[in-house]
């Protein structure tokens, strides 16, 4: 785990423009994404409809950036299919490049992919919003906080959903965590 | 690899970034080009009078070379539309254009679902229980784009816009 990585953004979302919170904030939308949904080719989906719903707001808040983002890009993947029709002939104009297999960064990638969503998979009892705890907290190593900001629930909230989540993967695969 | 090393794959990133920059730039174009379009009618209608007005719109000729095809979700020119789609004259996807041919099937498809916040969580939404289905939608020529609203056979009319004839 990357814990540098956990360190929020300053930068608030009203005050970052679309390139530059996509150029710092896209890639860490996409892991959300790619764990959440366990597809890659609707990962992508996901990052183009976050940051066009966020920024085809007329006022984004006063808040940290990258919270903010993965706020919104939970809400997109909870309405995947009427945030798709929405923004259909946007997402048509992107390529979506297919995955050569047989390269090792590629094979790694898959294997991220699979290792996360089979872990998901397999863990009974395992609610979205556990679910969404455990991957920004557990996989991702955002903290608490940022969790909390991007979930918009308190922090023990998530110390408590991220326990739970824990557990019950814990459960289903002892020698796991 | 970790999930903490995944990055979207650099030419999917660098092309998404400039098809989402290029439909931003649109979308707040449009918002700018209506607030400036709804200014100039009101001005114009105080100068001319309301009749007069109304005679000159009636008389717009429909534009020759339509750039896009506007959706609106309300019957009314000064509104936001909800998805406005363009001809893509230049860059990696020029010539992917909407369908002229059918510019009401293009915005019924996408009408929006009347959304509305969770009471407890600002950023989530979810569907107006009973929310309707898109209603009758009308095409008329505005300026240089094919503007589809709510309504029949009156409304392009009503709007003192030409009805959209499909050339």
């Amino acid at each position: 785990m990357n814990t540098s990585d956990s360190v929020a953004d300053p930068a608030t979302a009203a005050a970052l423009s679309f390139t530059e919170a996509y150029d710092l904030h896209a890639d860490h939308v996409f892991r959300f994404a790619v764990a959440r949904m366990r597809n890659w080719h609707d990962a992508q989906d996901v990052v183009a409809m976050t940051f066009l719903q966020a920024y085809g707001l007329k006022h984004r808040p006063e808040a940290s950036a990258r919270p903010w983002l993965l706020g919104v890009a939970s809400n997109v993947m909870r309405n995947f299919v009427r945030s798709a029709r929405r923004y259909r002939d946007v997402i048509d104009r992107i390529p979506h490049y297919e995955l050569p297999r047989g390269e090792p960064d590629i094979e790694a990638r898959l294997d991220a992919e699979a290792a996360v969503s089979g872990l998901l998979a397999s863990t009974p009892g395992l609610g979205t919003r556990d679910r969404e705890v455990l991957i920004l907290c557990g996989a991702l190593g955002y903290s608490y906080q940022e969790a909390g900001e991007a979930l918009d629930i308190p922090v023990g909230t998530v110390r408590s959903r991220f326990s739970r989540a824990k557990r019950k993967v814990r459960d289903a695969h002892p020698t796991f965590v | 690899m970790n999930l903490t090393d995944v990055t979207l794959p650099a030419a999917t990133k660098a092309a998404m970034r400039s098809v989402l920059e290029a439909e931003l730039r649109a979308t707040q174009t449009k918002r700018t080009r209506r607030k400036v379009g709804a200014s100039l009618l009101a001005v114009a209608l105080v100068a001319a009078g309301a009749t007069a007005g109304a005679a000159s719109f009636a008389a717009q000729e429909p534009a020759k070379d339509l750039t896009r095809i506007s959706c609106y979700s309300s019957t009314q020119v000064s509104a936001d539309p909800y998805l406005i789609l363009m001809k893509e004259l230049s860059g990696p996807f020029a010539g992917v254009n909407p369908n002229f041919e059918d510019p009401i099937g293009e915005c019924k498809q996408s009408w929006p679902v009347p959304m509305e916040p969770l009471p407890d969580n600002p950023y989530a939404v979810r569907p107006v229980a009973g929310a309707d289905p898109a209603p009758p939608l009308v095409a008329c020529v505005l300026r240089d784009e094919v503007a589809v609203f709510p309504g029949g056979e009156g409304t392009c009319g009503a709007l003192k816009l030409p009805a959209w004839n499909g050339h």
